[in-house]
């Protein structure tokens, strides 16, 4: 019986035999077929990453160019709502960055052609700026860097600036082109933000913690985004040219100009938020033809924060008192910045001439990339260039401060948990009053030396050292007078201090008697 | 009587996610609460601006009325408080934002409690 059962067990360890030599067989090839993938990968880690350095880089350009043609991605770049706007890349001028080393990035500006009474026409874009992305050489991307929190209700004017990737804050969509996947990674200050290089790590992680898993993506987060692009479709009669304006939340742009604005594209898509894109580009350097690699700092020099001061807008008289107190040395805009901030921070801010209440010289609000202020040069007639400078200084601190400090709290200013407690302290939360807080304990002798450096550049003549020091810290009193600092003063001081200003501004003292300013009569 | 049950069902369901999500005029908070083998009890959350992205919000103070410690939430808007046990209620603010504050809770040792506010911006102009 037994040996029956061994020959009745023959067969079965046959077959046994059989499967097991047929699993060890397709072992043996998946090994040499990963064996021959990693010869592969070997084989074409040999071609060195597209850099700007590459000694054929011209002829691996070409070849990009030369594919996007092949597989017809023109088409996929056009509007879908007017025939009028196309978008071509400026196939002249590449940004070339390298990621990890062994990433490659290619962008080019992807220019906005409308097409104006029969002529083709660049439009400037505002908003966003769209750019053709090629990864390593084979992947095309829409890429769509736009700023979300762009004011949908400003007015699109002549001074309106073609989009500023410098120090890009806001989100990257990058819509593959081949096959329809989107990511959004977002931005902070030039730099890929914390949160977004967190997802990374994680993502990372999560990925050797599976063996064999290849991508990982901590949270579908499904996401229905809305773009629209507009265009004046004309120039404007305010002079420019036509103007290209995207919208995050699809709102229609209004203009100063009298141009009317068209829909000419839209996208919805789904975005999954969380997905991570590997080896995320840096924010592409505008400065030159051909990008470097990029190490993701960034600074702002002196020049290129009065750059972003636009006086396109102000009084002649307001804009070259401006201008001085820029230049200044010791006690210019930005060094009474960059001394509290520590650093020169890169936010614009544009003055404009306008009409204010009775009782306001200037205003300064929140806009689009930094603030906007408006002053009121009526208030001058009877003033001085020193009543000015005060005011334009004071205005520069509110500008520091609602564009660069409310944005990015704990890094723009040591002195935030004391602010913090100040604010909490306020029953009627009002920034106004809490900024006015601020300069009196952080700001107002800075503004009394930039002063006296405008006095002194203009000659100002005093009968001692103590009357001019005096002269300088009264003026910077001005719009601080609600502080508590200013309430504790005595009367003495309150009416010195109020003699002082309202003699530069009103050419009169407090109780209206005339009396003489310092400076030189405005001008406006 | 099935359409009844689910009525009752889907009413009691709106009462949950209002007890769950208080609303106030300045802003919102959200509250979940676990219990930890841990002997304290610790609050934890993050703080997030009112608008369209809901993004966090580095800086903001987070303060228990009833302690006095004031914290601030780190870079990602993160913060964390242990406390005793006690009734609390925990208020959060930044520069520039209204105030925000729970309704008081009883806290026992071991409660760990996430209170992620959303904070609403003060509209503002500057004038000289």
């Amino acid at each position: 019986m037994k040996s029956k059962k061994w020959m009745s067990h023959y067969p079965k360890k046959d077959s046994i035999t059989k499967i097991a030599s047929f699993c060890l067989l397709l072992f043996i090839g998946i090994i040499v077929a990963r064996c021959a993938k990693d010869r592969l990968v070997s084989d074409s880690g040999g071609i060195k990453t597209l850099s700007v350095n590459s000694p054929d880089l011209k002829t691996r350009l070409d070849a990009i160019k030369d594919s996007y043609e092949k597989q017809k991605l023109q088409q996929k770049l056009q509007p879908d709502q007017s025939d009028k706007l196309s978008w071509n890349p400026d196939w002249e001028h590449p940004h070339i960055q390298v990621v990890n080393d062994s990433v490659s990035y290619v962008f080019y500006q992807l220019l906005a052609q409308v097409v104006v009474k029969g002529k083709a026409e660049v439009a400037k874009q505002v908003n966003g700026k769209l750019y053709l992305m090629v990864k390593n050489e084979s992947e095309f991307y829409k890429a769509f860097y736009y700023d979300p929190k762009a004011d949908p209700n400003e007015k699109i004017g002549k001074n309106t600036k073609e989009f500023d990737l410098k120090l890009f804050t806001g989100n990257l969509i990058l819509s593959s082109l081949q096959n329809g996947q989107n990511y959004i990674l977002d931005y902070s200050n030039g730099r890929l933000s914390d949160s977004y290089q967190k997802k990374g790590v994680l993502a990372v992680k999560k990925m050797q913690s599976v063996k064999g898993t290849t991508s990982y993506w901590q949270q579908e987060c499904n996401q229905v985004v809305r773009n629209c692009t507009y265009s004046s479709l004309a120039p404007s009669w305010c002079g420019g040219i036509v103007n290209i304006v995207f919208s995050a939340t699809c709102s229609w742009p209004q203009s100063t100009c009298g141009d009317t604005y068209s829909l000419v594209d839209s996208d919805e898509g789904v975005v999954c938020e969380d997905r991570w894109f590997p080896d995320p580009p840096e924010p592409i350097d505008t400065g030159g033809g051909s990008g470097g690699s990029g190490d993701g700092t960034t600074t702002t020099t002196p020049e290129e924060f009065n750059q972003h001061i636009n006086l396109d807008e102000l009084s002649p008289c307001a804009s070259s008192v401006m201008h001085s107190l820029m230049y200044q040395t010791e006690g210019s805009v930005v060094a009474m910045i960059q001394k509290i901030s520590g650093e020169v921070p890169g936010y614009s801010w544009t003055l404009k001439a306008g009409n204010l209440a009775v009782d306001t010289n200037g205003e300064t609000k929140k806009s689009n990339g930094g603030a906007t202020t408006t002053i009121d040069v009526s208030k001058y007639t009877n003033g001085t260039d020193m009543a000015l400078a005060r005011t334009l200084l004071h205005e520069a601190v509110h500008a520091y401060l609602v564009s660069y400090f409310t944005k990015n709290n704990t890094l723009a200013n040591l002195s935030y948990p004391e602010m913090l407690v100040e604010w909490i302290k306020l029953e009627k939360k009002d920034m106004n009053v809490l900024h006015h807080i601020e300069i009196t304990t952080e700001f107002k002798s800075d503004i009394a030396k930039g002063l006296m450096e405008y006095g002194d550049l203009h000659n100002y003549t005093f009968s001692s050292t103590v009357e001019k020091n005096q002269f300088y810290s009264d003026m910077a009193w001005g719009g601080l007078e609600a502080t508590p600092a200013y309430k504790a003063l005595s009367n003495t001081e309150k009416n010195r201090i109020q003699d002082t200003i309202q003699a530069e501004q009103y050419g009169k003292d407090r109780n209206g008697d005339p009396k003489a300013g310092k400076g030189k009569p405005s001008g406006c | 009587m099935i359409i009844m049950k689910k009525q009752i069902f889907s009413l009691s369901m709106v009462l949950i996610i209002l007890f769950g999500c208080t609303l106030n005029r300045y802003g919102r908070y959200t509250k979940k609460k676990f219990k930890t083998k841990n002997d304290k009890v610790i609050v934890i959350g993050t703080i997030y601006r009112r608008n369209k992205s809901k993004e966090i919000l580095p800086g903001a103070g987070i303060k228990s009325a009833d302690t006095g410690q004031l914290i601030l939430s780190d870079r990602d808007g993160k913060y964390r408080i242990e406390l005793q046990e006690g009734e609390y209620r925990i208020h959060a603010t930044a520069v520039g934002f209204e105030s925000t504050s729970t309704k008081p809770f009883k806290l026992v040792n071991g409660d760990s409690i996430v209170v992620d506010f959303i904070l609403k911006e003060v509209p503002s102009v500057f004038v000289d």
